[in-house]
């Protein structure tokens, strides 16, 4: 069963990162594993450590996209449930 | 401030004609807090359980030993942590501005600590090999110490700057090669863990990092010495 989804999200406690170009790079530095997002993954990285709100990125990506809200959820839950789950994000409650 | 935080880089455009002022005049510009309480945190938690040896800094041309400290071993993982953090295209292009170099390649750092004993110390020395075109000191000792000043002179073998660091994130840059040289005076009480490095012209962090990521090898060779 996966882990309920968070409604809001921060960057993990050991977790640094850069954007390159135009990817965007982790570092967790409890295990030391690089991890690498594309482009569209960095857009997704970055709205969320800035909105720290599920909801308030997904609408924030489906202005940038041009795209539906419901689609852009879709991907952003599938993402964070992933970062959460190596300890990339944490969830917070606001 | 200037000041590396876990999510970016602040460079206040304000704070930079005092900073291009400090180091035209003395060669050096100093950084206080340039590494957030919650990164100093995050390092000195990993530091307390590093072991450090003692190694010596040697020139590379005649071999003489210049230096004597406790050096943290490359492998540890602290040093990637920092390489990650201080590889930055937004830090590269202000010590660009504070400076006047052209934009470095990249940063490459090792991590010393100092105590008083008899043998520990770095004398005179200009740093200036591998491509290194501009020094950075950056102070990550937990504890309070006394002597421990680094101190910078020019080609005219002027003293221009003395620098102790008083506040754990501190730092600064410094400016080397072209005849200048600087030096650690001996530390005289506590224990003085500093991450000191070289913004490079090549290689490129960016090409780098991402040739690495892909091939999962992200890693940085150790500094050479002097």
């Amino acid at each position: 069963m996966s882990e309920k989804l968070p409604s809001f999200v921060e960057i993990g406690d050991s977790v640094l990162f850069q954007k390159i170009q135009d990817e965007v790079v982790l570092l967790n530095m409890e295990n030391q594993q690089y991890y690498g997002l594309n482009a569209v993954g960095a857009d997704m990285w970055e709205s969320l450590i800035r909105e720290r709100s599920l909801a308030r990125a997904a609408e924030e990506l489906a202005g940038i996209y041009e795209i539906d809200r419901e689609t852009v959820r879709g991907d952003l839950s599938a993402l964070v449930r992933d970062l959460v789950a190596k300890g990339l994000l944490k969830a917070v409650v606001e | 401030m200037v000041q590396i935080t876990q999510t970016g880089i602040a460079v206040p455009a304000e704070n930079l004609p005092e900073l291009r002022a400090e180091f035209k005049e003395t060669g050096v510009a100093r950084l206080p807090g340039f590494l957030s309480p919650r990164l100093c945190a995050l390092i000195l938690n990993r530091l307390s359980a590093s072991g450090f040896e003692v190694r010596n800094e040697t020139r590379p041309t005649s071999g003489a030993i210049f230096g004597t400290t406790f050096f943290m071993p490359f492998e540890n993982p602290v040093m990637p942590a920092l390489h990650f953090l201080l590889n930055r295209q937004e830090l590269f292009e202000m010590v660009t501005k504070v400076s006047g170099i052209s934009r470095p390649g990249n940063f490459v750092c090792r991590m010393h600590r100092t105590v008083p004993a008899s043998e520990q110390h770095i004398a005179w020395h200009d740093d200036a090999i591998d491509f290194r075109v501009l020094g950075l000191n950056i102070n990550l000792s937990a504890e309070e110490f006394g002597g421990g000043v680094f101190e910078l002179r020019n080609p005219q073998r002027h003293l221009t700057a003395v620098v102790k660091h008083a506040g754990l994130g501190d730092a600064f840059l410094f400016r080397i090669g072209s005849g200048w040289q600087h030096r650690l005076t001996k530390v005289e009480s506590g224990s003085r863990t500093v991450a000191v490095g070289w913004f490079r012209s090549e290689p490129d962090w960016q090409t780098m990092a991402l040739a690495g990521l892909r091939t999962g090898s992200f890693v940085f060779s150790e500094a050479k010495g002097d």
